[in-house]
Order: C-alpha cells, then sequence, then structure tokens
C-alpha cells in the first residue's frame, strides 16, 4: 500500500540560496511547505551590547557591520540619532555628500539583490552582470572612503572629507552608463516567460498584512503603499530632491522587482540632482574636536529609508559620552517575519524565491 | 565728591529662554487620548519634536487598541518595540513601543516599566509584528509578555543562561558559558583552549559576584524550542 507522510528538512544555515546564514525548518507535505520556523541568531554578535561601553564616536564602525551590504545606510541612521540627541546641525555640503552615498549604497544594495535573485531562481548571466556594475560603485566608494564594504564613512556633525577632484564626472559617467545597463536587465528579465513564472503570483501578502507584520520597504511599497521616510519625513536634504516614489499594487515577488527596478533609477535621478545642486565650497563638519553631552535621561528614535525599509537608531542617553542603550531597528529582522506567512502552501522551489525577494541580510537582522 | 546716585539693584536674572529641543509639539493622538480616555497615560514628554506618552501595564492593551483603531490616530505600524534595564528603578525594566502611522505620517512613543517577575501584556493581538520584537526583548532582558504565542529565544542559543542587556550581565559573559559553549564539542577532539581558560580565571571573580543571581539551566524560563514536526 502507498502511505504518505509529511517530512521536516532543515534549509539552511549552510545553504547558498538563503543569503547568508538563515536557517528554516520546513515541514513539508510532498513539495509544498506546510509549516516553517525561521530560525535566525547565527549572525549575532552582540552590536547592541558593546554600543553600551563605547562612546558615541567609536560605535559608527559597528553600525557598518550590521547591514554590511549597505554600511552607508547604517552610518547614516546612526549618526542622525545621534545628532538629533545632541541637537546637532550638519552642514549642507555634508547633506549632499552623504546623500549621494546613500543613494549610490542603495543601487550598489538593490543590484545584489537582483544578481542573487535572479541567480536563485536560475538566470546567471544577470548576476554577472548586476556585479559588474556594482563593482564601479563599490570603485567610486573606494575613491571616496577608502573602503569597499564597511565605510565608516561619515562623522557625526558631517563627512570627514569632501569628494575627491574629478570623483563628480567619474560618477555622472557611471550613472549614464547605469541607465543603459538597466535597460539590458529589463531586457533579460522583465518579459522573460521563465522569470513571469517563477515571480508572478508567488509569495504574495497584502498592505494590511504587510502593516500589521511591521514589514516596511520596497516588499510594503509593492503592496501598494506609498511610505517613503525619504518623503514622509524628509531629512537630509531629500525635499529639495525632485523624485518618485515607485509604486505597485500586486504584493507578489514580481511587483517587487518592478518597484526595486525603479527604485534604482530614481535613486540615480537622485545623485544626479545632488551633484548638479551641491554648493562648490562649504563646511563639512559643524562639530570638530568637541566632547559630546548629550541631554540626561532623554531618549530618541530617527529613521531613515534604508533599500530593505525602515533602518531606525534607539538611542538612550545617560549624559555622559556613551550611549546607555543603543538600539538598532533593521529592516531584515521585521521583514523576515513576513517570510513564514509568504511560504504557507507554496512549493519547496518558491522558498528560494521568497527569501530572495524579501531582500534580507542576515547581519543586519542579527546585529 | 561723593557719588549721589543710589546703589542701582542688581538687574532682574535674565529668564532662561525655553530649550528649543524640550519645544512640545502638537500631535492630535496625544489630544485624542487625553480626551477619550482620561487617566489611562501619563503627560506627554517632548524632546527633539518627538512626543513619548507613558502607560500603565495594565491599560497597555486597551490604548494601543484605541492607537490603532481610531480614525484620527490610526497607528496601524508597529516600527520597533525594544526595552531597557534600570537596575536601580524599583520597575526595572523599561519598554518602549514606536508607534508609526502611515495614514497622517505621525509617529508616537509609548513606554511602560515593569519590576522582575512581573508580566507584561504581549501586543501580538493588535500588531502581529511585536512577535519576534517581544521575543528579542525577552530573549536579551528576561521580560516575559503575557499571551504571546510562542516566547522562546531568538537571537541567543536556545539554552543560553543569563539575560545578556541586562546592566549586571558583565561585557564578556560568564566564563562558564564560554567554557561550556567552547568544549561542548571540541574536547571529543582533546583539545584545550588555554587562551579561554586563562580568560575564566580573570573573569572568576565578575561570576563570584553575580553567583547566587545566575539561573541554573533546569531553573531558566526558557522554553526549549518545539522542533518543527517533532511528535508529541
Amino acid at each position: 500500500m502507498f502511505r504518505t507522510e509529511q517530512m521536516e528538512i532543515n534549509m539552511g544555515p549552510q545553504h547558498p540560496s538563503t543569503h547568508g546564514v538563515l536557517r528554516i525548518k520546513l515541514r513539508l507535505d510532498g513539495e509544498r511547505v506546510v509549516d516553517s520556523w525561521p530560525v535566525i541568531g547565527y549572525l549575532h554578535r552582540g552590536i547592541e551590547k558593546l554600543a553600551e561601553s563605547r562612546e558615541y564616536i567609536k560605535i559608527t564602525p559597528y553600525t557598518d557591520r550590521t547591514d554590511y551590504v549597505n554600511a552607508m545606510s547604517g552610518n547614516l541612521a546612526y549618526l542622525g540619532a545621534v545628532e538629533k540627541l545632541c541637537g546637532i546641525q550638519v552642514p549642507e555640503k555634508a547633506h549632499y555628500i552623504r546623500v549621494i552615498m546613500v543613494e549610490l549604497n542603495r543601487i550598489a544594495s538593490h543590484l545584489l539583490w537582483l544578481g542573487t535573485h535572479a541567480l536563485d531562481l536560475g538566470a546567471m548571466s544577470i548576476f554577472l552582470y548586476g556585479f559588474r556594475e556594482r563593482e564601479m560603485i563599490l570603485d567610486l566608494f573606494e575613491a571616496y572612503c577608502g573602503a569597499r564594504l564597511t565605510y565608516n564613512a561619515f562623522r557625526i556633525s558631517g563627512v570627514p572629507a569632501d569628494l575627491p577632484p574629478g570623483w563628480a564626472e567619474e560618477c555622472r559617467g557611471f550613472l549614464r552608463l547605469f541607465r543603459e545597463r538597466h535597460r539590458e536587465y529589463e531586457q533579460i528579465l522583465t518579459k522573460n516567460r521563465i522569470w513571469l513564472r517563477r515571480t508572478k503570483g508567488v509569495g504574495v501578502m497584502d498592505a494590511e498584512q504587510c502593516l500589521a507584520l511591521s514589514v516596511t520597504g520596497p516588499v510594503l511599497r509593492a503592496a501598494g503603499v506609498a511610505r517613503d521616510l525619504r518623503k514622509d519625513e524628509s531629512y537630509a536634504i531629500y525635499d529639495r530632491l525632485d523624485f518618485e516614489v515607485p509604486l505597485a499594487q500586486a504584493g507578489d515577488t514580481y511587483a517587487r522587482y518592478e518597484v526595486r527596478m525603479a527604485e534604482m533609477l530614481q535613486s540615480a535621478r537622485m545623485v544626479e540632482q545632488c551633484l548638479d545642486q551641491m554648493p562648490a565650497e562649504g563646511d563639512l563638519m559643524s562639530m570638530k574636536g568637541r566632547k559630546m553631552r548629550p541631554k540626561k535621561d532623554e531618549e530618541v528614535y530617527f529613521a531613515i529609508e534604508g533599500p530593505r525599509g525602515e533602518q531606525g537608531v534607539y538611542l538612550i542617553s545617560d549624559g555622559t559620552d556613551r550611549p546607555y542603550r543603543c538600539k538598532l531597528r533593521n529592516s531584515s529582522f521585521a521583514n523576515l517575519q513576513a517570510l513564514a506567512p509568504m511560504i504557507q502552501g507554496e512549493l519547496v522551489a518558491d522558498v528560494v524565491a521568497v527569501i530572495g525577494t524579501l531582500d534580507i541580510v542576515l547581519g543586519d537582522s542579527d546585529r | 565728591m561723593v557719588d549721589e546716585t543710589p546703589p542701582q539693584p542688581p538687574p532682574p536674572p535674565k529668564e532662561k529662554p525655553p530649550d528649543p529641543m524640550l519645544a512640545p509639539v502638537p500631535s492630535r493622538a496625544v489630544d485624542r487620548l487625553r480626551g477619550q480616555m482620561p487617566g489611562r497615560v501619563g503627560d506627554p514628554h517632548y524632546f527633539a519634536g518627538e512626543v513619548t506618552l507613558t502607560v500603565e501595564p495594565a491599560h497597555l492593551l486597551e490604548v494601543c487598541r484605541y492607537l490603532r483603531d481610531d480614525p484620527e490616530c490610526r497607528f496601524e505600524l508597529l516600527a520597533d518595540l525594544t526595552g531597557a534595564d534600570f537596575p536601580d528603578r524599583e520597575k526595572r525594566f523599561q519598554v518602549a513601543y514606536h508607534l508609526a502611522s502611515v495614514a497622517h505620517t505621525a509617529r508616537l512613543r509609548l513606554k511602560t516599566a515593569v519590576a522582575e517577575g512581573e508580566e507584561i501584556p504581549s501586543v501580538t493581538p493588535v500588531w502581529p509584528g511585536a512577535d519576534w520584537f517581544e521575543r528579542e526583548v525577552f530573549d536579551l532582558f528576561g521580560v516575559r509578555f503575557a499571551g504571546h504565542p510562542r516566547l522562546v529565544r531568538i537571537l541567543m542559543p536556545d539554552d543560553w543562561v543569563g539575560y545578556p542587556l541586562r546592566k549586571d550581565y558583565p561585557l564578556p559573559g560568564f566564563p562558564e558559558q564560554h567554557i561550556r559553549y567552547r568544549t561542548a564539542d571540541v574536547t571529543r577532539r582533546a583539545y584545550v583552549d588555554i587562551s579561554w581558560k586563562a580568560a575564566g580565571e580573570k573573569a572568576a571573580a565578575i561570576v563570584q559576584k553575580y553567583k547566587g543571581q545566575l539561573p541554573t539551566p533546569e531553573a531558566s524560563p526558557h522554553v526549549p524550542i518545539k522542533t518543527v514536526g517533532s511528535k508529541e
């Protein structure tokens, strides 16, 4: 007689398509996922505990190491919180340099997502193309701050250095090239029948569910909710830039692909505007060599729109030069909660698609 | 010649201008809450353009539901939930809820505090996304959330003893645990990690200090993770 039984398998933590050390306990009925339980924490380094014993300025390099494919946003979110706590004004020119770096990093992060996500679903060439352009952004970063992955490029109250000579032209050249290459990616994927079959209707999550599960960023915008902190709580100089917030309605993997692809072009637009508007001369740091004295027993929460969603930092001060508590609210942690409901009842092969489409970084979720 | 001008009274002390960081900001949620639910929340505190309200754990769920559903507030997104440890306070653990309203683009921070051993009602019935955030606070601070669907550790190993983000938890951790996690599989390879042994001796003083407060693995309130599909 034939007998069927459910099978439990572990996916990860050592698995190429889990994008890091994510482990999912899956219970399968044949090819269908009956139940799942994501296990995280394999990359937990206790950054929040370490932050409590270090001066404010010494915590910035740790924020690089949370979301390591997008270290500029980590820096900006943390420094924004410190500046809010101490009431520090940032010079205009420093704001422009910060926004240029953060938006370039958003393109780099989305390119890494595009390459690995498509590779997981069987498209090899887009992976090579995406990394080719990401490499050019990393070269730009290296020319600015000397690092290619963990930048530590900003300082409290500004940035340490002006753009090097010729950097702006290099960057404009890259952006022109990137627009052409972006069309190539679209030609490979957007109407590709295999890509459509693998992504349309997979991992659907509607707006209400996203909000209930604290999911933010492109995943939320692909479900039709126009929440972008760059518009809603305009920080830095985003209110001077002309850009759109890409939206999609379907809430599936393909919609999230569309949103992220459109976001890359918007970021390129923003960088160009920043290069045009940026004053040629100006201060880079407003505070030099002064001791940090935040108010005692006060707290702030500052959030920016990272490539993965709301990236917030919550600081409690005790009046000393070290934070009493430093909480990093990283979007991968919250967005990973959407994984289990998204893969419920789907095929095992689609679990890979859903992990890719959530665009998680485990260093970001585990801290 | 005698100076006949009477002595001038000292000029009145200049009034300190109010600190712009502490300036109140308009908040519809505060007005609504204080009008509709008097006595449920404390006085608002303003700092750097943020609004903080304190609420007793007993009223937490009621207030949260109101804030989510009231059309004037509509805090449909729980942006963050986290804890902090103040060992000197009577109610040691502070839990902060960062609410965000997408409809009105507003933010609000709710704060509550509990003593060790007390429970806070879980807000998972209001925002299901609080699930992992509450697990994290439980994992790192040992705060219990009543009504949470499955309150188990999330970042630390399942059998970890102690709560790392408490202020009385030493930064290098407890040496017993180093040894335990270091030797669990390496002893089989007849490998003795000398540097960790030295570190363990060095930190022995810290352990002595916290010895009485350290829960044993048996007494630790952690619930072992049910493996998916385990035969129970």
